[in-house]
């Protein structure tokens, strides 16, 4: 997905395009669920290009969340997802002047509780939870899949272009730092939430 | 800028705040510009710097160095210990003018605070200083070191003045090894090396270490490897992939993956050992044994270095560490070479048991010197882990007389040992 899209749609919802009922018509408690697919970019750590033969920063991510709302202003959710960070092929060249080939991709799924609010069209959200990093790479023929379990957070704002009440579609951009990993992802995308049991 | 763009680049300048801050990259050492005086000197004869170690007397310098320091020599090095904030200076030797004036230049640094300048020294009185350059001095009455120390780059003007006062303490038949933690320092103490590399252990008698100890676990193809975490982590490492357990890496991963955070590889056992003989003058190494895995490729490794180190003019000794019942069972049920030595962090009645040389208790249990005398008395060498405060430091100097200290400050231990150490006793090391 085009970032240029989606800060279109983000314009689209400053700049008053509307649809379907407002957002005072909802119930005012509900069990929401939401998803929201994004295309990301990892900008922690920085990469070293001079060993890349070919990289691709980045890829697509999804997520599914579920968000207790009701007339307070905070409601909390729990969210769970997966997200594509690096993708390389690389050389490195050693010491002893033997070169390795390694062909990597970087990937997590997490899962996580948070709070949010909304704010006219606006939501806001961030979360606490557990990332699980996942390495593939090939070297000499061989391939390896560790995986280490992080405690991350995440930030994310998305806005609203089409509201009936019980059914949102909008755009939003999602920022997650898994502490331990010292790995940082942003990622833009669409996000479509519903009542699924409201009264 | 539209909002949504001006959202997304604060929300990734947040990002980058918060994961800034942890690279530990302040390892940057000053140099003189275009090398100083050192670039147009001749070397110093080895003997030379040996008559320039011992205990001197600060005469200028005391606000930075305190009352008195040790300098103390290493391969191309002479290095200055002190007290305060655990501070040191390594310098390098050079003779000048026709080899009428001996300088040392380098570095001098805060241990606990990461302040560093440059330091220039000279030795005089001027026959003292041109005898040294010719490798002739018999005397070093009156022998003195005079210069300036400076912070950061900028050329050095704060006076210095040490003056000779006596040879160091410890170099008797049953020397007091100063053991520095991770090969040399940790990573985060920013001594100008990662932990567990080659390029900290080359470094580890200039930071004031007569021994090592480093970490040792197995990859996934069984290789040895330098290491002290289970898993690759940016504390340690750095490396978009490098990351999860290290058992789960094969050695040409770690090679293809992974560096240490200031950049080194990480080594091998083999290449670990094999630079403590080709490039140090190190007594002993402690081999920290990490996981069961790499108890039998630890053992083979000390026992082939302990081996080869004759050939190099010195007896290393190479001790397996046992830190743990598992380990400890896993080195009585491993084969063992004749000769094969190991150290016991656990009770004396399994220093006892397994045969080891070395009993190495945790500080936390105190000086214990009732317990530490009767190790000695039946041939023990003891030594404690792990201490990096002055006050602790002498405590156990004083009461306990230990074989060893191991420590992440090894320059401040080699001080607090030539200022208030005795004589330990015990084997001949």
């Amino acid at each position: 997905m085009s970032p240029r899209i989606v800060a279109a749609a983000f314009g689209m919802v400053l700049f008053g395009a509307t649809g379907g009922a407002e957002a005072e018509s909802r119930s005012p408690y509900a069990l929401e669920l939401s998803t929201s697919l994004e295309y990301g970019r990892m900008i922690a750590p920085s990469v070293d290009p001079s060993r890349e033969l070919s990289a691709r920063n980045g890829g697509p991510a999804i997520g599914v969340a579920a968000s207790f709302r009701s007339p307070y202003f905070l409601a909390p959710f729990l969210d769970v997802g997966y997200a594509q960070l690096y993708t390389s092929e690389e050389q490195r060249t050693l010491a002893s002047g033997v070169a390795l080939r390694s062909q990597n991709s970087l990937s997590t799924i997490w899962g996580q509780v948070g709070a949010g609010g909304d704010i006219w069209r606006f939501r806001l959200r961030a979360g606490l939870g557990v990332y699980r990093l996942r390495v593939q790479s090939e070297v000499l023929g061989v391939t390896i899949s560790p995986t280490e379990i992080d405690y991350g957070y995440s930030l994310s704002v998305a806005g609203f272009l089409y509201d009936s009440g019980r059914l949102r579609i909008g755009a939003d951009a999602h920022l997650f730092l898994i502490a331990e990993a010292e790995t940082a992802n942003v990622a833009l995308g669409v996000t479509v939430a519903g009542d699924a049991v409201s009264w | 800028m539209n909002s949504s763009n001006r959202l997304a680049l604060s929300l990734a300048s947040l990002a980058l705040a918060l994961s800034c801050g942890g690279q530990g990259s302040k390892t940057a050492r000053p140099a003189f510009a275009n090398g100083g005086l050192l670039a147009a000197a001749t070397p110093v004869p080895d003997a030379s710097l040996e008559a320039l170690r011992g205990r001197y007397s600060v005469a200028s310098g005391q606000d930075r160095f305190g009352t008195m320091v040790a300098f103390d020599h290493a391969p191309d090095t002479l290095s200055l210990f002190a007290a305060p904030n655990a501070a040191y200076a390594v310098t390098r030797a050079g003779c000048i003018d026709g080899g009428t004036r001996l300088v040392l230049e380098g570095y001098w640094r805060y241990a606990t605070t990461d302040d560093t300048g440059l330091v220039r020294l000279f030795a005089s009185p001027p026959s003292a200083a041109q005898a040294l350059c010719n490798g002739t001095l018999a005397d070093t009455t009156g022998l003195e070191l005079a210069g300036t120390a400076g912070v950061g780059s900028e050329e050095p003007s704060e006076p210095l003045q040490f003056a000779l006062q006596s040879p160091l303490r410890g170099q008797a038949a049953t020397p007091f090894n100063v053991v520095a933690h991770r090969g040399g320092c940790r990573t985060s103490d920013n001594c100008g090396a990662s932990e567990n590399s080659v390029e900290v252990i080359r470094l580890a008698q200039s930071l004031g270490a007569s021994a090592v100890e480093v970490d040792v676990r197995t990859t996934l193809d069984a290789v040895p490897v330098l290491y002290h975490d289970d898993n690759f982590n940016p504390r340690l490492t750095k490396g978009v992939y490098c990351h999860g357990p290290v058992s789960e890496f094969t050695f040409a991963h770690v090679q293809a993956l992974c560096e240490l955070t200031n950049g080194e590889p990480i080594p091998t056992l083999d290449d670990a050992l094999q630079a403590v003989l080709d490039s140090t003058r190190l007594r002993a190494v402690w081999l920290d044994v990490k996981t069961v895995s790499a108890m039998a490729p630890s053992i083979a490794a000390a026992k082939k270095y302990t081996n080869r180190s004759p050939a190099t003019g010195r007896q290393l000794q190479i001790v397996v560490g046992l830190s743990d019942s598992d380990l400890l069972d896993a080195y009585l049920q491993s084969p063992r070479p004749p000769g094969t030595s190991c150290l016991v962090e656990l009770e004396p009645d399994d220093a006892r048991r397994a045969g080891c040389k070395v009993w190495a208790p945790r500080w936390t249990r105190g000086p214990m010197s009732a317990d530490v005398r009767q190790m000695q008395s039946e041939g023990y060498n003891v030594a404690f882990w792990t201490l990096d405060e002055p006050e602790f430091i002498d405590v156990f100097l004083e009461q306990a007389h230990p074989n060893g200290l191991l420590t992440n400050r090894p320059g401040l231990v080699f001080q607090r040992f030539q200022a208030v150490g005795v004589q330990p006793e015990g084997p001949v090391q």
